[in-house]
């Protein structure tokens, strides 16, 4: 068989008869799954400012009733200063956002940038913000819980939270992005 | 753009154009399991595309292009995927109405889902009469580089054909 009779064959091809479609389950699913990356980013940078900001409140809080001396009010202002940072990176994100052609590569590119920004924001929640958060945590425990209480959270809590950070980033973000380089890779080569 | 705007787009794209999409399932899925994810998958994307849409190209092209990058990225990830039974509880969005078969066609469907995913891209817009231009627009690589991949597809399925006639499979 010739390439134009393969032509012949795909031309007189009627694939509506072979589907049907239910357009309300399909409005369902579509419903339920639609969340884009951009919401979802979204949604990850609102949950992080708005905790950062309800610790940061609770701990002022907390510092004033109870009539702390100042040295207990270090740990909100890290909180506070980490709600006001993550801000920053926010407002950011938005400016550097670009725009991608509307092509497949240009989708891949958007991918590859999304993909890049998450990874990004993990390695840096884990050195900026997790490490040193929970050092002063470490260091609070053990002046209002004593020596014991502090080890053990350094001992369990730091290096878990440090580990489970590298191995989200490893498990989910770093093969994704090492896929989609590999698909431009593919559609690229000739 | 209200979500009504959008739903009014998308199902009468989903009308005129549901001809696309049946085709690249058919390319990138084998079984009805996965044909149904995948055309969920496609629907979401086409879907989630409508205000991105600026009437620059024609629907058709658009649409061809958001369902082939998710037909392409969704294949990849499916090898890595475990099987799951998440649409054994839900209502079918997609219901295989005719079984009866043309062979030929069934052979050369068979023959492009053996390619690569992004070759599979090219060899059904190729086959539905795009331009190596327009091929080139949609995919967002050089018409040179088209026209190599495309050279090699013809030769791959002529190739294959004759194998097919030979050893009369």
């Amino acid at each position: 068989m010739e390439f134009k009779d393969m032509q012949v064959i795909w031309d007189n091809q009627n694939n509506e008869k072979l589907y049907a479609i239910n357009e309300e389950a399909l409005h369902e699913q579509i419903k339920q799954k639609g969340r884009t990356m951009a919401q979802i980013l979204n949604k990850f940078e609102f949950i992080m400012i708005g905790v950062n900001l309800f610790v940061t409140v609770w701990l002022f809080y907390d510092g004033i009733t109870d009539g702390d001396p100042w040295v207990d009010y270090i740990l909100p202002v890290a909180y506070l200063f980490y709600t006001v940072v993550m801000i920053w990176r926010r407002t950011q994100r938005k400016a550097e956002e670009i725009h991608f052609a509307p092509t497949m590569i240009g989708d891949l590119e958007k991918a590859i940038w999304q993909a890049n920004y998450l990874i990004k924001q993990s390695k840096d929640m884990i050195g900026w913000y997790l490490v040193p958060l929970m050092l002063l945590v470490t260091i609070f425990t053990f002046f209002n819980r004593g020596f014991w209480f502090a080890v053990g959270f350094m001992v369990l809590v730091v290096p878990a939270t440090y580990f489970a950070s590298k191995w989200e980033i490893n498990k989910f973000y770093a093969p994704k992005l090492r896929d989609l380089e590999a698909l431009k890779e593919t559609l690229l080569d000739s | 753009m209200t979500e009504r705007e959008q739903k009014e787009i998308f199902d009468s794209w989903l009308e005129q154009h549901k001809g696309i999409l049946f085709k690249i399932i058919r390319a990138y899925a084998f079984t009805p399991h996965d044909q149904e994810d995948l055309f969920q998958e496609v629907c979401l994307k086409v879907w989630q595309s409508i205000p991105d849409f600026r009437g620059e190209a024609k629907p058709s092209t658009w649409i061809y292009r958001v369902a082939l990058y998710a037909a392409t990225v969704w294949v990849r990830g499916e090898k890595k995927r475990p099987p799951s039974d998440d649409l054994a509880d839900i209502d079918h969005t997609l219901i295989i109405q005719d079984q009866s078969s043309n062979e030929q066609l069934d052979w050369l469907y068979e023959q492009i889902g053996q390619l690569d995913p992004v070759d599979r891209s090219i060899c059904l817009l190729m086959l539905d009469g795009y331009s190596y231009k327009e091929i080139a627009a949609i995919l967002g690589i050089s018409q040179s580089n088209v026209g190599v991949k495309i050279h090699r597809i013809k030769e791959h399925l002529v190739r294959k054909s004759r194998e097919t006639h030979q050893y009369g499979v």
